[in-house]
C-alpha cells in the first residue's frame, strides 16, 4: 500500500456553554459537547446510525457568528465571534460544527424544551417501571429524573397498544413502552442489512412493527434491544431473569469465532445472566451476533464435569487431583514421545497453548494438532472461523493449517501406533475417531467442561474452566 | 487470544468455576511438574513471560499490557 498523506484535519472554534473549545471540522455538535463535558441527552441519536432528529429530546440554543456590514464576523472584546443566538431551540444530533457557533445546552429555553419533550413522550407511556425488564437502565426514567416534570398534568386515557409481542425468535416487544427513536429500525436497515422493522398508523397511534409475513430474525437482533433506550425492545432469554443493578460486569470478549467482538458478562453470584457488546472500533464497532452473545448456557449446563476422575480395573472413579495428575502422568510414562499424541483446542488461550506445547516437548511427543471449527460466516462480524485463537495455535508453533495433522493422528490410532492421546478441550469423535478407535486406546486423557461420548472412555479426567472462569489471561 | 485479524485479547473471570473443577494452566503446568519436576511456573503471569520471551509476535508484552481493547501483535494474516 502506498503511504497516505493525511491533511491535518481542520479546527473550528466553538463556544460551548461560554467557553470557547476547538473541534475538527465535521465534528457533531451532540458529540462536541459530550466531549467537553456537556452531554445533552438524546433517545434516537446513535453515533453509530443516522441522525433522523426525530425525538427531539437533544435540542439546544445555538448561535451563530454576528455578520458586520463586510460580511465578517463582528469580534468582541475577547477577539472571538460575537454571537448571534436564534430565537428558537436547534437540535444538536443533526447539526455539525462551524467557526464561531456557540450553543448553550443548559439554558432556560433548553431546559424548558427538554420537559416539554419528556411531557410529551411519557402522555401515552404506560409508566409500568416496577415491571419493567429495562427498569436501572432505562434512558426514559434517567432522563425524566434529570429533566423531566415531578408531576403530571395528562388526565386522559392513553392509547392502547399491542403488548408482548414476538417481533422474532429472540426478541419481544411492547409498544406502549416505545417512543418512536427509529434507533432499532436504522439498526435494521443500516448495520444488519434486513430492514424488517418499520412504523405503521398516525400520531398517538405509531407503533413499531415487524413488515407483513417478516420477523425479526436476523442473526443481529438483539443489538436493537441494546440500542433501544427504552423498554419497548427486550432480550426474550434475559428478560425477567434478573433484575439489570444486581449483575456484576466484567469485561471479556466473545469466545464463539474468531472475531473476537469485545463483551461485557452480566453475572450475579457466579451465575451468568447475559453478555452485551462492548465498544472496540477495530473488532466489533459496538454490536455482537446473536449467536455469540448467547453462547454461555453450555458453563452452566449439567454436562460440567465437576470432579477428576481415574480409570481404575475398568471403571472411572472419583479422585483427588493430586492423584489423577500423578495418575495421568504413570499412564503417559509408559509410552515414547512417538507413540503420543495431543488434539488441542483452537478454543484455548495462548497460554494454555504454550503450556501445551511445553507438555508436548516434556514428553517428547510431537504430533499435536487443534480440530478446525467452520461454519458459516456473513460480511458483517461472524467469521466462518469459529475457533476463536487459531492464530494463537499458529503463532505458538500448534498448528501451521488447522487440521492438517489430524489425518496422522487418527491414522496412528486406527494402525496401533499411537497409544496414548491426550485430548485437549476436544472431542476425538470430532477429529475423526471412531468410538472403538478410542476405546481401543491404553491411555486416553481428557482435559475438558463438559463430558461427551468419549470422556467415559477415559482413563483420566481432568475437568476444567470455561471462557468465563479462568482468571485474567 | 489472538483474534482473526491478529488482535491479542484478554479474558477476565467472571465467574468462579463449578465443582472441583480447575483453570485449564494450572492442569497442565501440574502435568508438567509431574512429568519433570519443577517447571518455575506459579503465576498465570509467570507463563506468559514465558511464552513471550520465546514467542517473537509476543515479545515485551506482559498480560497487564494488553488493554481493554487488546492490542495488535499480527499484520492482518494472507492466510
Amino acid at each position: 500500500m502506498s503511504e497516505q498523506v493525511l491533511a491535518p484535519p481542520q479546527l473550528v472554534n466553538v463556544q460551548i456553554n461560554g467557553v470557547w473549545h476547538q473541534f475538527p471540522k465535521g465534528t457533531r455538535l451532540i458529540e462536541a459537547c459530550e466531549k467537553v463535558g456537556s452531554y445533552v441527552p438524546r433517545y434516537c441519536y446513535h453515533k453509530k446510525l443516522s441522525s433522523p432528529g426525530n425525538c427531539r429530546m437533544c435540542l439546544i440554543e445555538m448561535g451563530l457568528p454576528k455578520m458586520g456590514p463586510e460580511r465578517k464576523p463582528e469580534l468582541g472584546a475577547d477577539g472571538m465571534p460575537v454571537i448571534n443566538w436564534m430565537p428558537r431551540p436547534q437540535i444538536s444530533c443533526a447539526q455539525d460544527v462551524s467557526e464561531g457557533m456557540g450553543v448553550r445546552t443548559d439554558s432556560p429555553l433548553a431546559q424548558e424544551c427538554r420537559k416539554g419533550v419528556m411531557e410529551f413522550l411519557l402522555i401515552n407511556h404506560p409508566l409500568d417501571c416496577p415491571i419493567c425488564d429495562q427498569a436501572g437502565e432505562c434512558r426514559l426514567q434517567e432522563f425524566s429524573v434529570e429533566y423531566g416534570y415531578a408531576e403530571s398534568r395528562f388526565l386522559e386515557n392513553k392509547v392502547k397498544k399491542p403488548k408482548n409481542i414476538e417481533l422474532g425468535p429472540r426478541v419481544t416487544l411492547d409498544d406502549e413502552r416505545c417512543i418512536l427513536c427509529s434507533r432499532c429500525v436504522r439498526f435494521c436497515q443500516e448495520i444488519a442489512h434486513d430492514d424488517v422493522l418499520g412504523f405503521i398508523d398516525r400520531g398517538s397511534h405509531s407503533v413499531l412493527t415487524a413488515h407483513p409475513g417478516k420477523r425479526l430474525e436476523n442473526n443481529y437482533s438483539l443489538n436493537t434491544v441494546d440500542i433501544c433506550p427504552v423498554g419497548a425492545l427486550t432480550s426474550s432469554d434475559f428478560r425477567f431473569q434478573m433484575r439489570v443493578w444486581f449483575l456484576k460486569e466484567t469485561k471479556s470478549f466473545c469466545t464463539s469465532c474468531a472475531t473476537g467482538c469485545n463483551t461485557i458478562i452480566g453475572t450475579r453470584e457466579d451465575v451468568i445472566y447475559r453478555q452485551t457488546p462492548r465498544e472496540n472500533d477495530a473488532v466489533n464497532s459496538s454490536w455482537m451476533c446473536d449467536y455469540g452473545r448467547l453462547n454461555f448456557g453450555y458453563l452452566q449446563s449439567d454436562q460440567r464435569l465437576l470432579q477428576p476422575q481415574i480409570l481404575s480395573g475398568e471403571k472411572l472413579i472419583a479422585a483427588d487431583w493430586n492423584a489423577t495428575i500423578a495418575q495421568a502422568v504413570v499412564q503417559l510414562k509408559h509410552f515414547s514421545g512417538w507413540e503420543i499424541a495431543l488434539l488441542a483446542s483452537g478454543r484455548m488461550t495462548n497460554e494454555e497453548l504454550w503450556l501445551t506445547s511445553q507438555f508436548a516437548k516434556t514428553l517428547g511427543a510431537n504430533l499435536i494438532e487443534i480440530v478446525p471449527r467452520r461454519g458459516p460466516g456473513d460480511d458483517i462480524l461472524l467469521s466462518p472461523d469459529r475457533n476463536p485463537n487459531t492464530n494463537g495455535a499458529r503463532v505458538l508453533g500448534i498448528t501451521s493449517e488447522p487440521g492438517a495433522r489430524l489425518g496422522e493422528i487418527v491414522e496412528g490410532v486406527a494402525s496401533g501406533r499411537i497409544k496414548a492421546l491426550i485430548a485437549l478441550g476436544e472431542n476425538p469423535i470430532n477429529a475423526g475417531l471412531s468410538l472403538d478407535q478410542i476405546k481401543a486406546l491404553p491411555a486416553f486423557i481428557v482435559m475438558d467442561i463438559l463430558a461427551n461420548e468419549a470422556t467415559q472412555l477415559a482413563t483420566a479426567v481432568l475437568p476444567a474452566f470455561g471462557f468465563a472462569e479462568s482468571a485474567a489471561r | 487470544m489472538i483474534n482473526g485479524k491478529g488482535r491479542l485479547q484478554r479474558l477476565n473471570r467472571a465467574v468462579r468455576g463449578p465443582g472441583q473443577a480447575r483453570d485449564d494452566w494450572e492442569i497442565l503446568r501440574d502435568l508438567i511438574q509431574a512429568y519433570s519436576g519443577g517447571n518455575g511456573i506459579y503465576s498465570i503471569e509467570d507463563v506468559f513471560r514465558q511464552m513471550s520471551e520465546s514467542t517473537p509476535a509476543l515479545a515485551d508484552l506482559s498480560l497487564s499490557k494488553i488493554s481493554d481493547l487488546g492490542v495488535q501483535v499480527m499484520e492482518i494474516p494472507s492466510w
